[in-house]
């Protein structure tokens, strides 16, 4: 009892090595000279004595206070560190007691908590997460931009010489092209897609080969035809069989030789696609002889580059170089880069490319704010549910601080309490995790190269998931918490704890977590339900051609060794033969696909010099197609003529140009008969249709100046197969379409088949708006439940609060319709309010997504009153059982106090 | 008061300390007039070394302590022997049996005369 109480006074106030030191020293002292005057000494002979034996006193004490003060600093370690043993085991304990307390709360933290690391893990992937390359800090992508059109594209080779030349502010600049080939190794031959590499390519990116080597300078320098696989294709074709070295994979018929493989982390620096191999470019030779040409010419742009900046070097100071290197360029190649200039920007800030960053922050701030808020209305729920559990708890709480419990020591033990369950709610976030991840990285997408989303649960997702689920612990818990501590000890060991009414701190705190809820939950539905009416306007949009009965498919003569004059007969075949097919109604081909992502470009040239383009040069989008090209597309041929099977490489040349190019060339002239040429000093080519305009990249863009060359006159090996059905449903032309090219060749590749609307609906250009509506209603659905979760709760419990007051205005003759009509309107204010404040932060947040919205303003009236029926109907359904409950008291129950 | 004392071998105090503990457990002064009675005032020690003796045993976890009232009601530091503590007597008080031993054995001293 007595070494109890001393304990008390320790932990009041702390352990005072100093104090304690002396005091044992002086007790020392003291009980030896009481014995010596007990022996007999005189008191002032027995003090001599006493501290004579006890020795150096000073030099003791200093000793001892050094070893003391180790061990209380270790004491107190151990103490706190034992403390908190005790309260996590009790806090498991007593969570166990209650599952379904327990469950509600890690499941309601959990998904939210999923949700964010779902979003984070997608901008951990495309804005976060350096190359894994060398010296990825001081990576900088160097694009070209169209002067004429703002686009942001690719750069020849022969700009990236002259930039790479550049050694005062840039080292081990790289550049590669993408080719889409034919693979064959011992199996099937297969659509492949080869990352063609400068010289300096893996070297300078300081890419190890996994198996083997990488290619080098060396390489390159004598075009030797070798390959270094990636990991994914050396699983694919390969089985990761490591005897693969030495082996030969043909490209269109030429045989690489396979000198290494890739390991896994690295993927090519393509955006979002994952190349099969890399090869040298200047192997690619063999595979395609007009590179040769290609590799020097200044105006033939398909690479892309990626420099490192010098150490110290600023981007100002890079950017100054580049722009006087782009200055001499231009006055050197005037012709060639009369609309490219060079532009450099950090890697980082070009996820996921270049042309569409601008966009990403905007896109990446309106997920995170949705789901950020669906974790706010979880913290919410939790928030009230720990409210009602602190509420039964009160007894043990007051019975805690009554035998010595301070404040601090209470406080502590719900936090922790609160972080456990946070914590425990990772897991549940983990697997949620998961699964978004699995399937977002699974979903298929109709276009021609293979995509990934290169998402991962990595280190960064989880502790990103693990601090927000810490943090979602200790927001939720603090409140309750706090409250908890302050429970007037007295009030509740009087009544037991059993019917304390609830304070009207607790009162006002619920109902703001109400309010708050309401208010959350009707912004995130508001957003999913833009991104909804944005995908439904975006895939009613008038594209200015048609999306239905619509079938695709590609060909590749090249692959195949045919050579041009063979490739038109085949051509012609292809155009004859499947257009007889039962069921078709009309065939064309075409180099190029609208909403493909890809836009080709070429500069056209006029003698007259309108405002427009003053220089009477213009950058234009082309493509070449077959005659019917424009009526099955279904673009809207507005005045002249299309191409006919005579207009060839005998007669004259003609074109078709649509009216963004023809109000920039002639401005209010009719463009018929106009004559223009597609190389300065080239021949003269006239313009015999006018077509509509129609979107060629982005859903609602502005009008892309536009024309369409005959085949026949521009011959290209590289063609989609477009076939018009008299069905609704194209998709069962595929296998006589198959059949039939296969009889006018077996060897060629067919692929790329699907139909259009899949191909808008699954591929670039709706892929994101769709992706969007889906999460948003995902998320706004996770939000809305939560709330109505929370608004049932808080009822419930307020009607379990005032039943005595139900009970006895039952027994006073009240009507049931009147008690129902009391909590119903209890529950309306707080909606009320809710959706007005909802209506406020819903509008101030929704401006900023005007440019991710397609076809929809920010504050269309349909979402905003969906989401208002929605939350408000749900809201007070939700409040009705409550409210029935209370008009079903039994009067004599509560009025007993039972 | 002894005319003549023994100066204590090293390590020897610790070892009487753990064994004074073992008896009861008490404070400081406790301690050291147990050793004086158990010697038969035979060692000199000079007594503010037990002290940071104590302490040492404390942080090696031989010994706690916890503060008390003393017999005559003043507050004071009380001293216990941890299991560990028990332990380590155990081997230490072996140890020295078998150092006594052997030094016995090479001064050419019958053990069982002693």
């Amino acid at each position: 009892m007595q070494r109890d109480r001393s304990r008390r006074y320790l932990r009041f106030f702390g352990a005072r090595p100093e104090a304690d030191v002396e005091d044992e020293i002086s007790f020392h002292l003291d009980m030896r000279e009481r014995e010596l005057i007990a022996m007999g000494m005189p008191p002032t002979a027995a003090r001599d004595e006493a501290r004579r034996r006890f020795g150096d006193r000073a030099r003791l004490q200093a000793q001892m206070q050094t070893l003391e003060n180790d061990h209380s600093r270790s004491a107190s370690r151990q103490a706190a560190w034992n403390t908190l043993q005790s309260d996590v085991a009790f806090v498991v304990r007593t969570l166990v007691r209650q599952p379904m307390f327990t469950l509600s709360v890690i499941l309601t933290l959990g998904l939210s908590i999923g949700a964010n690391a779902s979003i984070f893990s997608a901008v951990s992937a495309y804005l976060l997460r350096p190359l894994p390359v060398k010296n990825a800090d001081r990576l900088v992508v160097v694009a070209a931009s169209e002067k004429s059109s703002g686009l942001i594209g690719s750069v020849s080779y022969a700009q990236y010489r002259a930039v790479a030349g550049l050694k005062n502010v840039f080292e081990d600049v790289v550049a590669w092209a993408g080719w889409q080939v034919a693979l064959r190794t011992q199996r099937e031959p297969m659509r492949g897609f080869l990352l063609g590499g400068s010289d300096n390519y893996l070297t300078a990116l300081g890419i190890q080969a996994a198996l083997g080597r990488v290619y080098t300078e060396q390489d390159a320098a004598t075009r030797t035809p070798v390959m270094v696989l990636t990991d994914a294709f050396w699983l694919r074709a390969f089985d990761r069989d490591r005897r693969v070295i030495g082996r030969t994979v043909h490209v269109n018929d030429v045989a690489f030789t396979v000198i290494g493989v890739l390991p896994p982390e690295f993927r090519g620096t393509q955006p979002m696609v994952v190349p099969d191999a890399i090869v040298p470019e200047e192997a690619m030779v063999a595979v395609d002889s007009t590179l040769a040409t290609g590799l020097t010419s200044m105006s033939r742009s398909s690479y892309r580059m990626l420099a490192h900046l010098k150490p110290g070097v600023e981007m100002r100071q890079a950017r100054n170089a580049l722009a006087r290197l782009d200055e001499d360029l231009v006055k050197q190649y005037p012709e060639e880069l009369v609309d490219a200039k060079l532009i450099m920007e950090r890697e980082l800030r070009t996820r996921p490319e270049y042309s569409v960053s601008r966009l990403t922050p905007w896109i990446a701030g309106v997920f995170f704010g949705m789901v950020g808020l669906a974790l706010l209305v979880a913290c919410a729920n939790v928030t009230n549910l720990l409210l009602v559990r602190a509420t039964v708890r009160r007894s043990e709480i007051a019975i805690r601080s009554a035998i010595g419990a301070t404040p601090g020591r209470v406080v502590r033990l719900l936090l922790t309490e609160s972080i456990m369950l946070g914590a425990a709610s990772l897991v549940v976030a983990y697997f949620l995790a998961r699964f978004c991840i699995g399937w977002f990285s699974s979903l298929p997408l109709a276009i021609d190269v293979p995509v990934s989303f290169g998402l991962e649960l990595d280190w960064r997702v989880f502790g990103y998931a693990a601090a927000i689920s810490l943090l979602a612990g200790v927001i939720s818990g603090l409140a309750p918490a706090l409250m908890g501590a302050r429970a007037p000890v007295s009030d509740v060991l009087r009544d037991g704890g059993r019917t304390g009414s609830a304070g009207r701190g607790r009162t006002r705190l619920r109902s703001t977590l109400v309010v708050t809820q309401v208010a959350v939950s009707f912004v995130l539905l508001v957003c999913g339900g833009l991104f909804i009416r944005s995908a439904r306007s975006a895939a009613k949009l008038d594209m200015g051609f048609s999306r239905d009965r619509l079938l695709l498919a590609s060909v590749d003569l090249s692959l195949h060794h045919i050579n041009e004059t063979a490739s038109r007969q085949v051509q012609d075949r292809l155009v004859t033969d499947i257009g007889v097919l039962a069921g078709v109604e009309r065939v064309a081909l075409s180099t190029w696909l609208p909403m493909a992502g890809n836009f080709y470009t070429r500069s056209v040239f006029i003698d007259e010099h309108p405002s427009r383009a003053p220089e009477g040069m213009l950058t234009v989008g082309t493509a070449n197609v077959t005659p019917g090209y424009v009526g099955t597309l279904g673009l809207r041929l507005r005045s002249g003529r299309d191409f006919t099977p005579q207009d060839d490489s005998t007669m004259p040349r003609v074109t078709l140009v649509n009216r963004a190019m023809a109000e920039a060339l002639w401005p209010g002239q009719d463009p018929i008969g106009r004559r223009l040429r597609l190389k300065k000093e080239g021949p003269l080519v006239e313009v015999v249709g006018l077509i509509d305009n129609a979107n060629a990249i982005l859903l609602g863009e502005e009008p892309r100046p536009m024309l369409l060359l005959p085949l026949r006159q521009h011959p290209s090996l590289q063609t989609f197969i477009l076939t018009k059905s008299r069905a609704a449903d194209p998709s069962p032309l595929v296998p006589n379409l198959r059949a039939a090219v296969k009889a006018i060749n077996p060897n060629i590749l067919v692929y790329g088949v699907r139909t259009m609307a899949s191909h808008l609906d699954d591929g670039i250009a709706l892929f994101f708006v769709n992706i969007g509506a889906t999460m948003a209603t995902a998320i706004g659905i996770l939000g809305l439940l939560q709330t109505i979760v929370g608004l049932y709760g808080v009822l419930s419990y307020s009607v379990a609060q005032r039943a005595k007051e139900f009970g006895i205005r039952l027994a006073l003759g009240a009507q049931t319709g009147a008690m129902i009509r009391d909590v119903m309107r209890q529950s309306a204010v707080l909606v009320g309010i809710g959706l007005a404040v909802g209506a406020v932060l819903a509008f101030a947040l929704t401006r900023s997504m005007g440019g991710v919205l397609v076809g929809v303003s920010p504050t269309d009236a349909l979402a905003y009153g969906g989401a208002l029926v929605v939350v408000g109907g749900l809201a007070m359904i939700s409040s009705y059982v409550p409210a029935w409950r209370a008009s079903r008291v039994e009067p004599a129950m509560v009025v007993r106090g039972e | 008061m002894q005319t003549e004392t023994l100066e204590l071998l090293r390590g020897t105090l610790d070892l009487l300390i753990l064994r004074a503990l073992k008896v009861e457990s008490t404070h400081g002064y406790g301690v050291l007039k147990w050793i004086e009675r158990a010697t038969g005032d035979a060692l000199k020690i000079e007594e503010g070394s037990l002290y940071p003796a104590l302490y040492r045993l404390q942080k090696r976890g031989w010994v706690t302590s916890d503060w008390g009232l003393s017999e005559n009601n003043r507050r004071a530091r009380f001293y216990a022997l941890t299991p560990k503590g028990r332990l380590q007597l155990e081997t230490e008080v072996d140890d020295f049996v078998r150092f006594a031993r052997a030094v016995f054995l090479a001064l050419d001293v019958n053990l069982s005369t002693v």
